[in-house]
C-alpha cells in the first residue's frame, strides 16, 4: 500500500465511499422507481452538481484555497464533448462558421468524452501551474479571472460555442443509471485521494505552510495534482451534463452556478467527502422548496407573494451562517464510516 | 511548592498589581498553573525562569492578550475581564518580547502612537522631543522607518514608546534579548533610572544577574509554577537554584 | 497625437474608477485580512440611494451625492458589525466566503425588494458634458472622475500620515495586537477602515451611475471583480499597490480596446485578465507586495 499510509486508512476509505455510494445510489433508484418524468431531470441535475461539488472538494477541501473557477471547467468539459459528439449534419446548421473544421467531423460518445477530458485536464494543468504558485487569496482571485476569461470566450466566440444561444443536437447518451455509476466512481476517487498520503500531506500543509515544507513535502506538485484531478472530475460533470440534456448554453457556467455548488460544499463541510455529499443533498432538496415558495404559491389557503431572489438569499444565508457558526461545515472532518466503526480508533487528520 | 510568603505579601495594601490563582491557556493547553504574585507601588519586581517557563504568558495575561483564569487586580480593581485597551488606559504599559516596533512607521510615529491614550497633546509632544534628545540616534532617524534601526535602538524605542502613555506600571519582557553586552548595560541603566524616578516595574529577564541587581523582589517561574520567591539576596543565597534554573553562577 | 491624448484620458478615468474601488478593498484587507466581496453591494447601495432620493423628489444634486456617500458608509459599517465582526479572527478563507455569502444575499435582496431590471437614475447626468479642447473631444465626467480619485488619494495619504487613527491603521496592518497594546480600540481601527472603504465606494457609485444612468442588483459586482484583480497585481494589502494596479488595469483595458479588432471587442476582459495572470506568474506576490513581518522578532 504505497498510496496509503496504513491499511486502516485504505479500509476506512473503502468503507466510507461504499456507504456514501449506497446512499447516493439509493436516492437515485427511489426516484427511478417512484418519481415522475420531471423528477428525473431534477435528480439528474443534482447528480451533476454532486460531481461538481466532489471535483471542487478535491482541491478546496485538501488545500483550503477557495476555488471559484469550477463552473468554467465544467463548461469546458461540456462544450468540448458536445462539439466532438454532435453529428455533422446538425453542426453544419448550428455552427456554419466554425473554424478549424470543427463542423466537419463527428466522433462517438466515448472518444468525445476522452478528448474532452484530455483537453480540459490539460487546461487545468496549465492554469494550475499559475494557481499553485500563488498565496491563498491571490490564487482565489486568479480562479475568478479564469472563470471570467472562459465565460467571455464562451459568450463571444459564437462561431464555436453559440454564446447565449443554445448549442443543440447533442446525442442523449446518458440516463440516470449512467450518472449514478459515474457518481459512485467519483466518490471513490475523491475519497481515496483524501485518504492517500498525498491528501494527508496536502491537508497538513494547508494548516501550516512552514511545518509541511520542513517535512520535505513538495506542496507545489501535490497542489498541482489535486487541481488537475479536480479539473478532470469537473470535466466529467460537464460531459454528463451535455450527454443528458442534449442542449447547452454558456449562461449556466457562471457565477450563480459557482455560488450554488460552493454553498453545497461549504454547508456539509469541505474537508470531508461525507460533507460534500450531505451538503449537495440538503441544498438540492432545500432549494426545491424555496423555489416553490419563490413562485408565490397558495398554501393552506394563503396566497404568498412572488418572491424572486429568495433562493439566492437562502444560499447566501447558508454560506454566512455556516462560516459564522461552524466554519468547518456541518460535519467538519467527520466521515460517514466513523458512525459504524466507532470502537476502532479512526485517524483524525 | 510553598507560597506562604506570597500570602503575607499580598495582605499589604500598597500592592499596585496583585495576581492570584492565575492560569494561562493556549486553546486547551494550560501553560501557567495557578500562580500568585504581586508588585508593590514604586518597586521593581523580577520574574525569572528558564525558556518556556511561562514568563511571557504571565505578562501577556496581565494585559489580556492571552486567555487566562484567576484574579488580576490593578489599583484594587479586578481587571481580568477587561479588554486589553481598557487595561492600557488604566495605566499598564508593555515593552514586549522581541520589541515589536511598528517597523513601517517612522521613529517619531512610533512614539506618537505610544501616546495614543493621552489627552494632553502638547505635553506629549514635548515628551517625544525629550526622548529624542535622550537618544540622539533616534533623533537622527526621526523620520526613518523604525524597522531600519538596530536591535538596541529598537529596544530603546520600544521602552520609550511604552512610557509615552504615562503608565503607572511598566511591563518589560526580556529587554536585553539578543543585545551586545554594552547595549545591554545601557538598557539596564535606563531601567535603573526609571526605577529611581519611582516607576513601578515588572521585569522579565533571562539575564538573572542583572535583573537581580535591579529587583526589590523576585519570583522564579518554572514550567508554569512559582518555585521560589524572595528578595535578591535570598534568591542569590539559593545558589544551587540559580545555577540550575538560569545557568548563571551565583 | 490627439488620439493618444484622448485615449490616455480614457485610460486615466477607467483607472481612476478601479483605483478608487481597489483602495477600498485594500484598506480593509490590510487591516483585517478580509477579502471583502460585498464591496460591490456597498456601491450598489449608493446607487439605490440615489434612485430613492430622486423618486422622493430631491432635486439638489449635492444632497443626493452626500446621501449616496453617507448610505455607502453606513452600509459598510453595518456589514462590518453584523457579518464580519463574528469572523474577525478567523482565517482568510472563512472571511472570503462570508463576504461571498453577504454579497449574494444583498444582490438578491435588491432583486427581491426593488427589481431585477435596471432602473433609470438620471440625477448624475449633470456631471457629464462634452468638452472641446482644440481638436480633442473629452467628457467632463472623465475629468471629474480622475480629479476626484486623485483628491481622495491625497486626502487618504494625509489621513494615514497625520492623524493618530491613520497612523494606527498603518501600524495595524503589520501588528494589530501591538496597536491594541497602545490602548487604541480594535473596533475603532476596523470601523475606520470600513468607513473609508464605504466612502470610496460611495464616490465610485456616483461616477458609475453618472456613466450608466441606471442601477441594477449587479451594479457593483463587475467593477469590484476588476478591482480585485487590480489589488492582486498591485500586491494585495498594499495601498500604493491598489492604486497602481487600478491605473494599470485601466491602461490595459483601453489598450485592448484600441488594439483589438472590432469583432474581438467583447473579449476585452478575457485578454486583460490573461495579461494579469501572466504578470502574476512573473511576480506571484504582486508588483508592490506589502511587508509581512511582525516587527523585529529575534
Ligand atoms: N501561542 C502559543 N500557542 C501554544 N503554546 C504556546 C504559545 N505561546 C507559548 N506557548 C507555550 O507556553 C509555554 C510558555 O511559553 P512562554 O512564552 O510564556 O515562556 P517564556 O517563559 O516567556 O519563555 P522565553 O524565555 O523563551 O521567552 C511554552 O511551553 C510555550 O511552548
Ligand atoms: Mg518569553
Amino acid at each position: 500500500m504505497r498510496i496509503f499510509q496504513s491499511i486502516r486508512s485504505f479500509k476506512n476509505a473503502v468503507w466510507g465511499a461504499s456507504l456514501l455510494s449506497i446512499l447516493v445510489a439509493g436516492i437515485g433508484l427511489l426516484v427511478i422507481v417512484f418519481g415522475e418524468k420531471y423528477h428525473l431531470r431534477l435528480v439528474y441535475a443534482a447528480y451533476v452538481n454532486l460531481l461538481v461539488v466532489l471535483g471542487l472538494q478535491v482541491f478546496m477541501g485538501n488545500t483550503n484555497i477557495t476555488n471559484l473557477s469550477h463552473s468554467a471547467f465544467m463548461g469546458l468539459g461540456a462544450y468540448v464533448a458536445a462539439i466532438c459528439v454532435t453529428p455533422v449534419t446538425i453542426k453544419k446548421l448550428s455552427l456554419p462558421d466554425a473554424p478549424w473544421g470543427l463542423n466537419t467531423f463527428e466522433l462517438d460518445a466515448f472518444s468525445s468524452a476522452i478528448i474532452s477530458l484530455t483537453i480540459t485536464g490539460f487546461l487545468a494543468f496549465l492554469t494550475g501551474l499559475i494557481i499553485v504558485r500563488l498565496s491563498g487569496i491571490g490564487a482565489t482571485i486568479v480562479t475568478i479571472a479564469i472563470l471570467v476569461i472562459v465565460h467571455s470566450v464562451f459568450m463571444h466566440r459564437t462561431d464555436i460555442f453559440k454564446g447565449k444561444q443554445a448549442f443543440f443536437g447533442i446525442p442523449q447518451v446518458f440516463d440516470l443509471y449512467s450518472i449514478i455509476i459515474i457518481s459512485i466512481g467519483v466518490i471513490f476517487v475523491a475519497r481515496f485521494f483524501r485518504e492517500s498520503k498525498w491528501g494527508i500531506q496536502l491537508r497538513a500543509s494547508s494548516d501550516d505552510d512552514t511545518s509541511a515544507s520542513a517535512m520535505g513535502v513538495n506542496i507545489f506538485n501535490l497542489r498541482l495534482f489535486a487541481w488537475t484531478l479536480g479539473g478532470l472530475i469537473l470535466a466529467m460533470a460537464g460531459i454528463c451534463y451535455a450527454y443528458f440534456l442534449g442542449t447547452i448554453s454558456a449562461r449556466p457556467f457562471y457565477f450563480s452556478h459557482v455560488f450554488l455548488t460552493l454553498a453545497m460544499l461549504i454547508l456539509g463541510g469541505m474537508r470531508s467527502i461525507t460533507g460534500a455529499v450531505l451538503g449537495t443533498i440538503m441544498i438540492t432538496f432545500g432549494l426545491e422548496w424555496v423555489r416553490f415558495m419563490e413562485t408565490g404559491p397558495v398554501l393552506i389557503g394563503i396566497k404568498f407573494p412572488e418572491m424572486l431572489g429568495l433562493s439566492g438569499i437562502t444560499l447566501g444565508a447558508v454560506i454566512v451562517l455556516i462560516m459564522v457558526l461552524r466554519n468547518g461545515g456541518l460535519v467538519g472532518n467527520f466521515e460517514i464510516e466513523q458512525m459504524f466503526l466507532k470502537g476502532r480508533n479512526v485517524p483524525k487528520v | 511548592m510553598t507560597v506562604v510568603p506570597l500570602v503575607l505579601l499580598s495582605l499589604q495594601k500598597t500592592n499596585m498589581l496583585e495576581v492570584k490563582n492565575l492560569s494561562v491557556f493556549y486553546g486547551r493547553i494550560k501553560v501557567v498553573h495557578s500562580i500568585d504574585f504581586s508588585v508593590k507601588k514604586g518597586s521593581c519586581v523580577a520574574l525569572l525562569g528558564p525558556n518556556g517557563a511561562g514568563k511571557t504568558s504571565t505578562i501577556s495575561s496581565i494585559l489580556g492578550t492571552v486567555s487566562s483564569s484567576g484574579s488580576i487586580r490593578f489599583l484594587d480593581k479586578d481587571i481580568s475581564k477587561m479588554h486589553t485597551e481598557e487595561r492600557v488606559k488604566l495605566g499598564i504599559s508593555i515593552a514586549p518580547e522581541g520589541r515589536r516596533v511598528f517597523s513601517n512607521l517612522s521613529v517619531f510615529e512610533n512614539l506618537f502612537i505610544g501616546s495614543a491614550i493621552r489627552e494632553d497633546r502638547k505635553a506629549a509632544d514635548e515628551e517625544i522631543n525629550a526622548w529624542l534628545k535622550t537618544f540622539p540616534i533616534l533623533d537622527e532617524r526621526r523620520d526613518q522607518a523604525a524597522g531600519t534601526l538596530s536591535g538596541g535602538e529598537q529596544q530603546m524605542l520600544t521602552i520609550a514608546r511604552a512610557l509615552m502613555s504615562r503608565p503607572k506600571i511598566l511591563l518589560l519582557d526580556e529587554p536585553s534579548l539578543g543585545l551586545a553586552p554594552r547595549i545591554t548595560r545601557q538598557v539596564f541603566e535606563l531601567i535603573q533610572d526609571l526605577k529611581a524616578q519611582g516607576m513601578t516595574i515588572l521585569l522579565v529577564e533571562q539575564n538573572a544577574t542583572e535583573a537581580l541587581k535591579l529587583a526589590d523582589f523576585s519570583f522564579i517561574l518554572n514550567s508554569g509554577n512559582v518555585i521560589a520567591s524572595g528578595s535578591s539576596e535570598e534568591i542569590l543565597n539559593k545558589g544551587d537554584l540559580m545555577s540550575s534554573l538560569t545557568g548563571v553562577e551565583a | 497625437m490627439d488620439y493618444i491624448v484622448q485615449q490616455t484620458l480614457n485610460a486615466l478615468s477607467f483607472g481612476a474608477e478601479y483605483a478608487l474601488i481597489a483602495l477600498g478593498l485594500a484598506i480593509v484587507f490590510s487591516i483585517m485580512n478580509l477579502v471583502n466581496f460585498a464591496h460591490g453591494e456597498v456601491i450598489a447601495i449608493g446607487g439605490y440611494t440615489m434612485m430613492v432620493m430622486a423618486t422622493l423628489a430631491f432635486k439638489n444634486p449635492i444632497i443626493i451625492i452626500l446621501g449616496a456617500v453617507l448610505a455607502a458608509i453606513i452600509m459598510a459599517l453595518f456589514l462590518e458589525r453584523i457579518a464580519f465582526r463574528p469572523v474577525r479572527y478567523a482565517d482568510a478563507t472563512t472571511g472570503l466566503l462570508t463576504a461571498f455569502g453577504v454579497s449574494l444575499i444583498l444582490q438578491n435582496l435588491f432583486l427581491l425588494l426593488v427589481s431585477p431590471r435596471p432602473i433609470a437614475v438620471t440625477s448624475m447626468y449633470f456631471l457629464d458634458w462634452p468638452i472641446r479642447l482644440g481638436p480633442i473631444q473629452i467628457s467632463s465626467l472623465q475629468i471629474f472622475e480622475t480629479l476626484a480619485t486623485l483628491i481622495a488619494i491625497l486626502l487618504l495619504v494625509l489621513f494615514l500620515k497625520k492623524s493618530l487613527l491613520g497612523i494606527a491603521m498603518r501600524a495595524a496592518s503589520l501588528d494589530f495586537e501591538m496597536v491594541r497594546l497602545m490602548g487604541i480600540r480594535a473596533n475603532r481601527v476596523i470601523a475606520a477602515a470600513f468607513a473609508i472603504s464605504g466612502l470610496l465606494a460611495g464616490i465610485a457609485a456616483i461616477f458609475i451611475i453618472a456613466r450608466r444612468g441606471a442601477v441594477d442588483p449587479t451594479l457593483g459586482f463587475n467593477p469590484v471583480l476588476k478591482a480585485f484583480v487590480a489589488c492582486v497585481v498591485g500586491g494585495f494589502g498594499s495601498l500604493p499597490g491598489a492604486v497602481l494596479g487600478g491605473f494599470l488595469l485601466g491602461a490595459l483595458e483601453v489598450g485592448m480596446l484600441v488594439l483589438l479588432p472590432q469583432s474581438y471587442g467583447g473579449m476585452k476582459d478575457a485578454f486583460v485578465f490573461a495579461i494579469i495572470a501572466i504578470i502574476l506568474v512573473w511576480r506571484p506576490e504582486g508588483i508592490l507586495s506589502p511587508p509581512k513581518e511582525k516587527g523585529d522578532k529575534i
